[in-house]
């Protein structure tokens, strides 16, 4: 497990056991772990969510939640003994010897405390500068962190900041103080790829400068295997595998890593056929199910008199039994086409028309077919489901909604609907609060399903799921397609992803379609710079191509 | 209890609801605050049932001067006012009387005031426009100074006095109601029912109000201990439920020059009060807890 030769260890941690106690008695989310790192050195820790990743992270400067307790084991920060340490103790070793990035940027950052006094404020905690010294370091290091003008930005609030520049700043905090370790939990699955892509570089450019060990924790393994020098991963509580980032790739040992190996969307299999004519035409004949042709969405911008383009022009078709994809950064506008194909917004200008009608002009029964025919499934599985609702209820409501069938004849399609979507029957009873977010975009697939749709718009439908439950899902668009002719349009920031599941691909920027062809076309002959940063982003893309 | 509770709890979906129901009060039973606040109303309300019905040991208004000022006895438990009167007979006749202000006057500015809110939040645009104006013009006055205004200005009774309380609560109730009904349209499954094809107003009273009853349900809860107390400080200030009426604000003003040799006159209608309050504001905690999806089903 030990680096060998390894001459330098700054966190040394050393058969360590971590349970929670809840009201079904006590659930060890850590197993006996070992893990050494060393000064200057990456180290990834994979798996899954609930492999107790998170829960290792937390136990190093124990901030663990309340019902949580270090049972057994040791975590020595060089001489300190972490889980003897008293409170004060540990409260001088966080954000000074230990920086922490976590997960959420939109929740790191004090809202009503300017951006730069937030830096300064961990500078003089630790009583590393104070007063101008400490403003003219805190400045230098939001610079260092890639914030372009930061003597500018020192006085912003976080609001006017975006997601990847607030991830750089909490990047910045967490090194401002020099730390020997530095832990980053997920700290860019809440970001674009290509933003992911630029904070990784700036935070590993950082951490080098200032000398820290990193630990990152990831559930993508190619993204670990990218940026770290070691890679574990970690399977139900337990270290499964550990060694190189190279040869974890090239040689899994272990049967749960060739699995993550082979769901990594970066390196993994395309999922359908790509047809044998090539070019992007549609391979069906006659009228595409959707089209939009010059389609403009406009939003107006308080306090500008210039509206917000958000949809610019577009121009798509999408066959029958066919996937569509757009792909772009966010504010791209991919999403609000995604509405205007959903008929939840009208077009400002062109035309949407679905099966050959305009939809701008669908009334009463005409509408109820047209939804009939079109249905979301949304990115959050966790706001797409009514907390009040029932899985049985959450897909009996199209129906209901429609007036199809008598309650018997519902309750018989909703238990078809959910096997086909390979949910047990007795989940049908459950609350979303109680399924996982993979079963919850399950259900929301039901839904989608229950009236026979011809087109499902899929909105960064798998982008919040682990890589192994996003391989399902996409498995069983897949699956769906083949067997009731569906047509997607899907939506996703996400080229890797794109690609295994894509018969063609727009790729959208600033509210315009800038290319479009198949996939493979795209991925290797890119026309415009706007894909090929998309193409870079992807996480193990260098891998595959050395 | 009040008509509001219809109005936030809508039909729920077909055969889930008698459970739920029913669970709700269980595991409002289930937290401690939730417990306690259950007693304490039910004994409040015990007390105000006595006296709407008869059943108070003597009439509330039956004076006795040679009864008059008596310490707490097996007779008269709370004990008995200057005029002879029976204290526990007028505090239950009080808390009846508070009770009842209350309720109405919540019951009135909750319809209007959720309404209003819930439209001007859903509906956005005018509607939208017109609400939030009105509603500042209500808000620029101090709440009590414009109850005490028209309780002033209109013949007194208990109905002026519910009606000047419901007047200041229905802003509060409007904004209260249209910040969640922001959220909640553009929330995912909101957008999904659009896209199944339900209707606007469908769409509302299916996903929308369910999902926002916690918070009026607390609300409505909070804002009857409020009006609890406006209504005693109009009737401590003279503005309130006319004598010879009981009502708990009357029995403090009239307590205070006898405090010192009749402390039990200013000490019994007072912590009928306070219970009154905190029994309300525990049981708003509890139902609170209990309409929580994600905690009901524990």
């Amino acid at each position: 497990m030990t680096d060998p030769g390894a001459a330098d260890v700054v966190l040394s941690i050393r058969d360590l056991t971590v349970a929670f106690s809840t009201s079904r008695g006590d659930v060890e989310a850590v197993r006996g772990v070992d893990l050494d790192v060393a000064a200057g050195e990456t180290v990834a820790v994979v798996g899954e969510s609930g492999s107790g990743k998170s829960t290792l992270a937390a136990s190093v400067n124990r901030l663990l939640a309340d019902n949580g307790r270090i049972t057994s084991g040791s975590v020595m920060l060089r001489d300190l003994d972490i889980t003897a340490a008293d409170e004060r103790t540990l409260r001088g070793v966080r954000g000074s010897r230990i920086g922490l990035v976590p997960q959420d940027p939109m929740t790191g950052l004090n809202p009503v405390m300017r951006v730069g006094a937030q830096i300064v404020e961990a500078l003089e905690v630790h009583g590393r500068a104070s007063g101008p010294a400490a403003r003219t370091e805190a400045v230098a290091l939001l610079t260092r962190a890639g914030i372009a003008d930061a003597d500018a930005r020192f006085g912003q609030y976080p609001h006017e900041f975006s997601g990847g520049m607030r991830q750089r700043v909490l990047i910045a905090m967490a090194l401002a103080c020099r730390p020997e370790v530095l832990l980053a939990d997920e700290p860019t699955s809440a970001l674009d790829v290509t933003v992911q892509r630029l904070v990784l570089d700036q935070m590993a450019e950082l951490a080098a400068d200032v000398g820290a060990a990193v630990v990152l924790i990831t559930h993508d393994l190619a993204l670990a295997a990218e940026r770290a020098d070691r890679v574990v991963v970690m399977y139900r509580g337990e270290i499964v595998e550990s060694g190189p980032a190279h040869e974890v790739i090239s040689r899994p040992r272990h049967e749960y890593t060739r699995r993550l190996l082979a769901a990594a969307p970066g390196l993994a299999e395309r999922k359908v056929a790509v047809t044998a004519g090539g070019g992007p035409a549609p391979a069906t004949d006659g009228e595409p199910l959707l089209r939009l042709t010059g389609a403009v969405k406009r939003y107006p911008m308080p306090g500008r008199a210039e509206p917000f383009l958000a949809v610019d022009h577009v121009d798509l078709t999408v066959p029958r039994g066919r996937t569509v994809a757009i792909v772009g950064e966010s504010g791209s506008g991919k999403s609000t086409t995604a509405r205007l194909a959903l008929r939840l917004e009208a077009a400002d200008g062109g035309t949407v028309t679905f099966d050959g009608r305009d939809v701008a002009g669908l009334r009463g029964k005409d509408l109820l077919g047209f939804r009939r025919s079109v249905q979301p499934v949304f990115q959050n599985p966790y706001a797409s489901l009514d907390p009040r609702y029932t899985v049985a209820q959450v897909v009996a409501e199209p129906l209901e909604v429609h007036r199809i069938g008598d309650r018997a004849h519902r309750r018989r399609a909703v238990a078809e609907l959910l096997e086909q979507v390979a949910l047990p029957a007795e989940l049908a009873g459950r609350r979303p609060h109680e399924l996982s977010g993979g079963q919850r975009q399950r259900v929301a697939i039901a839904r989608a399903l229950a009236l026979g749709p011809d087109l499902v718009v899929l909105d960064e439908a798998v982008s919040a799921l682990d890589v192994l439950v996003q391989e399902q899902i996409l498995d069983l668009m897949v699956e769906l397609q083949r067997d009731l002719g569906l047509a997607y349009l899907f939506i996703s920031h996400d080229l890797a992803v794109v690609r295994l599941v894509a018969h063609e691909v727009y790729v959208m920027r600033h509210g315009r379609v800038v290319e479009h062809g198949e996939p493979e076309q795209i991925l290797t002959a890119p026309a415009e710079e706007y894909t090929r940063r998309l193409i870079d982003a992807i996480p193990g893309r260098s891998l595959v191509r050395s | 209890m009040s008509a509001d509770t219809g109005l936030e709890l809508p039909a729920s979906p077909p055969g889930a609801g008698a459970r739920r129901r029913g669970g709700t009060w269980r595991s409002a039973f289930a937290t401690p605050s939730g417990i306690a606040g259950v007693l304490l109303m039910a004994g409040v309300l015990v007390l105000a049932a006595m006296a709407v019905l008869g059943l108070t040991p003597a009439s509330p208004r039956a004076q006795d001067v040679s009864q008059g000022l008596l310490g707490p006895s097996g007779t008269h438990w709370f004990g008995t006012d200057q005029f002879g009167r029976d204290v526990f007979s007028r505090v239950a006749s009080g808390l009846a009387n508070s009770m009842r202000v209350a309720v109405v006057s919540v019951a009135v500015s909750g319809v209007v005031g959720i309404t209003l809110g819930v439209v001007a939040g859903y509906y956005q645009g005018l509607a939208d426009r017109v609400v939030g104006v009105v509603n500042n013009v209500l808000f620029a006055f101090p709440s009590l100074l414009l109850a005490l205004a028209l309780a002033a200005t209109l013949e007194r009774s208990w109905v002026t006095v519910s009606v000047a309380i419901a007047v200041v609560y229905v802003p509060i109730f409007a904004r209260v109601a249209r910040g969640p009904v922001l959220s909640l349209r553009t929330a995912d499954y909101v957008v999904a029912a659009d896209a199944i094809g339900r209707s606007r107003l469908s769409t509302l009273v299916e996903h929308v109000l369910p999902n926002m009853a916690g918070i009026l349900v607390v609300q409505t809860t909070l804002s009857l201990s409020w009006a609890v107390l406006t209504e005693a400080s109009l009737s401590f200030l003279g503005f309130g439920t006319p004598p010879p009426a009981a009502s708990l604000g009357g029995m403090v003003y009239e307590a205070q020059t006898l405090a010192v040799i009749a402390p039990w006159m200013l000490a019994f209608p007072g912590a009928a009060l306070v219970l009154a309050v905190v029994g309300l504001n525990l049981l708003g905690d509890g139902l609170r807890s209990a309409l929580d999806p994600r905690r009901a089903d524990r």
